[in-house]
């Protein structure tokens, strides 16, 4: 993201003060409003969203946490946000948050000074929610090789058409930011969630703590104005942005996985069999101390693809599809450990285990999962 | 292609010229490469040649500066920074020096001796350890003693005015060469277990220490038995008291998992980032037809899982100095040795099989590529994962003393 003053590059991440103040304000705030029998109760909800606490969100300043200060936001870096994304995993938070952040990173990039006028402000006041409509069907993780046509509607504007698929949170959003192709190519454009054409179709997921829906657009006619970034240009904005947002979706996985990792270990201490606790058994011990390794080297890793953001831009891409890479084979298999950990509770409704399984398994399908990610650092490796 | 940040990009103006000089140094005084095999580890030292190759090198770098640097000066050592220690592990890594070979000596003895030591151990033996002029083996393991260390037989007795020893000792590293052994003995029966052990400096070179050399599934005889038959051992070189050798042991073994994990990963990136691209070169010389070892969506694929394991150990140097993002506070460095030894033979793995047919050539066939070294560091990889505690009781340890789980 664009910052004020060039920073030197510094390979080493520096988290302070100012990152833990953060986090104990978020840990406060989000064990009060996600504790797992309010995620319980909100995910039997339809939007699995309280207002309420989005709008206690807004008053502190976490809506606008990446958004410059000229624009009503609290101009953090993408580090802050990663520590944020952290705690909210640690609490499978509801609601749409991650996903409006993730809308927030590509209109940073993307956005001219007149659209982040008229959004940011409200973004950052929680008023708008916005989100990315990417995917379709069968194009796997490719956001621009898709169907969906926005055809010139003379000097006027585009009129779009076609289906979007898994788009996270579209029946919380206010705004959708559609990828759809014109005749120069694959384009970014703002899309009102409530335009005439416009059909939310809520889908079911398996992380029933995360909403997402179908979209289908039937002659959505939008201004000229609702072009983000230049025409035919949205797969280099994209190919900017992908790295921030494997950054974040790694920072929350490894927030989720670290919980219920803890979790396990807690169960394993007093659960006894045979007459000792089962972690004393070491088929138990040993898996939990694999489960460890991998998780100290996850949180490592996702810390210094946060940083090289901001700081090491010739590696931020080549870190944060490793954090990615990483975090998707160990976050699912930390909630695997932690189901055979519980054993037969474990498998149960009622146990929390579950919650943060899903959790691991919906932050592995996004954005690329860990044979993806792979492919393209062996293609690094093997140039050259 | 997005490269690795080379270290001296963040050097404060006094860092790059200590950088600089070091490497004049470097290009001036790399030895030539010997005829003989060069080890790659100290597991690894098994001949005369090799040895004395290894010593003067060692003593080069040691009168330079380069060895000892945070050891205070009236012990031996040069009293300087980290940072030069760890900008020094940086440049004999990158231009790939030959290896200090003294390493029982310096990451498991000396430690233990600048801890648990009187004044005149300390000076006595600590410069002669970072010189390299003597040479250290470690009397931990006896043929029923491996993993369950507390149990050492070997016993000794004080007789006026000096001990002596009896006992069997396995597995002794660089023993053939040994000038002491820090020995892990017992030295009263009627103690409990633990309480009844003592810890020595014991002399080598005497007629009661019979070195006999052990041949490890590569052939060579890196390591030793040691069979001691009535050894004598001045009162002077008992460590700490009587009845203190296990706590004393602890010490050693904690810088030992330590080291042969690297310590705090300050700087062992370099080594887990050279080996990445190593295997990465290797498998685009690797041809099988018109395509590459790399050209195998599998090797690539793997290769790919060890350069994203490597970043971990560079990063993991990063966050080891961030209290606030610690689960456990002693989990990154007691984990170290169990992560680094199981992911370097992974890597070892990997650089034999990509090489297909060639995958079976031996150390020394002329049809071997590069000689065989492949696939000898692959044998070799054995060691650190059973040296110091194997996975599994390091897994224990972790276990039990970072998570706190029962013990078993």
């Amino acid at each position: 993201m664009a910052k004020k003053e060039a920073k030197a590059a510094v390979e080493r991440f520096e988290y302070g003060e100012k990152q833990e103040l953060l986090r104990q304000s978020a840990k406060k705030f989000l064990a009060e409003h996600f504790s797992t029998e309010k995620v319980r109760k909100l995910l039997e909800e339809e939007k699995a969203h309280s207002e309420s606490t989005w709008r206690q969100m807004a008053d502190l300043g976490w809506h606008g946490i990446l958004i410059p200060e000229d624009f009503g936001g609290a101009e953090l870096s993408i580090f802050e946000l990663g520590v944020l994304l952290e705690e909210m995993g640690w609490n499978v938070a509801t609601g749409p948050y991650l996903h409006a952040q993730l809308a927030v990173l590509v209109l940073l990039e993307a956005a001219n000074t007149k659209q982040k006028k008229s959004l940011f402000p409200s973004i950052a006041e929680g008023k708008i929610i916005p989100t990315l409509a990417l995917w379709e069907k069968d194009q796997g993780w490719d956001a621009t090789a898709g169907g969906v046509k926005a055809k010139k509607a003379g000097k006027k504007g585009f009129v779009l058409s076609g289906t979007k698929l898994f788009v996270g949170d579209a029946q919380n959003a206010d705004l959708l930011v559609v990828t759809a192709s014109t005749p120069k190519g694959p384009s970014l454009f703002l899309v009102d969630a409530r335009a005439k054409g416009v059909k939310i179709t809520p889908d079911k997921l398996v992380d029933e703590t995360r909403r997402s829906a179908r979209v289908d657009l039937k002659n959505v006619a939008v201004s000229a104005d609702a072009l983000l970034g230049a025409e035919g240009k949205a797969a280099g904005i994209l190919a900017k942005v992908y790295p921030r947002i494997w950054s974040a979706i790694s920072a929350e996985m490894v927030g989720a996985a670290r919980r219920v990792f803890r979790v396990s270990v807690d169960y394993a201490k007093v659960r006894e069999q045979f007459g000792r606790p089962i972690g004393a058994f070491q088929g138990v011990k040993h898996r939990l101390v694999d489960r460890m390794v991998e998780l100290e080297n996850a949180r490592s890793l996702v810390y210094g693809a946060l940083w090289a953001q901001d700081h090491e831009p010739a590696r931020a891409e080549r870190v944060a599809r490793m954090a990615k890479a990483y975090l998707s084979d160990v976050g699912p298999r930390v909630g695997d450990t932690a189901v055979r950990t519980h054993g037969g509770i474990g498998f149960t409704w009622e146990c929390d285990v579950h919650l943060f399984w899903k959790r691991l398994r919906w932050g592995q399908s996004q954005y690329g999962d860990a044979a993806y990610h792979r492919a393209f650092i062996g293609d690094e490796l093997a140039a050259g | 292609m997005a490269v690795a940040r080379r270290p001296e990009e963040e050097d404060t103006p006094e860092q790059a010229e200590y950088r600089a000089t070091l490497k004049k140094w470097l290009e001036k005084n790399l030895p030539s490469k010997p005829s003989f095999h060069l080890p790659l580890s100290f597991l690894e030292v098994e001949t005369k040649d090799q040895l004395d190759y290894l010593q003067a090198w060692q003593k080069k770098c040691y009168e330079a500066g380069y060895v000892g640097i945070e050891v205070a000066k009236q012990y031996g050592g040069h009293g300087g920074q980290p940072w030069q220690a760890k900008i020094v592990n940086q440049e004999f890594a990158r231009s790939r020096a030959p290896i200090l070979f003294n390493v029982v000596a310096m990451r498991m003895a000396m430690p233990t001796i600048l801890t648990h030591g009187t004044e005149e151990q300390k000076k006595k033996y600590v410069g002669r350890i970072l010189s390299g002029d003597d040479v250290w083996a470690q009397g931990f393991s006896e043929p029923n003693a491996g993993s369950d260390l507390g149990s050492v037989q070997t016993f000794v007795e004080k007789r006026g005015d000096h001990y002596i020893a009896n006992g069997h000792k396995i597995w002794t590293t660089v023993g053939q060469f040994g000038d002491y052994m820090i020995l892990l003995a017992r030295t009263n029966k009627e103690a409990k277990k633990h309480e009844g052990l003592s810890y020595f400096l014991l002399p080598m070179k005497q007629p009661g220490v019979e070195v006999k050399p052990l041949v490890k599934m590569t052939r060579e005889a890196t390591f030793n038995q040691v069979h001691i038959e009535n050894a004598k051992i001045p009162l002077d070189c008992l460590l700490g008291r009587e009845g203190q050798g296990w706590t004393i042991a602890m010490t050693t073994l904690l810088h030992e998992r330590g080291a042969s994990g690297g310590g705090d990963g300050q700087g062992l990136h370099v080594a887990f980032e050279g080996a990445v691209a190593r295997i990465g070169k290797l498998a685009k010389e690797v041809k099988r037809g018109k395509s590459r070892a790399i050209d195998d969506p599998v090797v690539r694929d793997r290769l790919a899982q060890m350069a994203i394991e490597a970043e971990c150990v560079r990063q993991n140097g990063t966050r080891l100095r961030v209290q606030a993002l610690h689960d456990w506070p002693m989990g990154l460095l007691l984990m170290s040795k169990l992560t680094y030894s199981e992911l370097m033979m992974r890597m070892q793995e990997l650089s034999v099989e990509l090489q297909g047919p060639a995958a079976g050539q031996g150390h020394g066939s002329p049809n071997a590529i590069d000689g065989g070294s492949w696939q000898l560091a692959h044998m070799n990889g054995y060691g650190p994962i059973i040296g110091g505690g194997t996975s599994e009781i390091q897994k224990n340890i972790i276990g039990e003393r970072i998570l706190g789980l029962a013990k078993g």
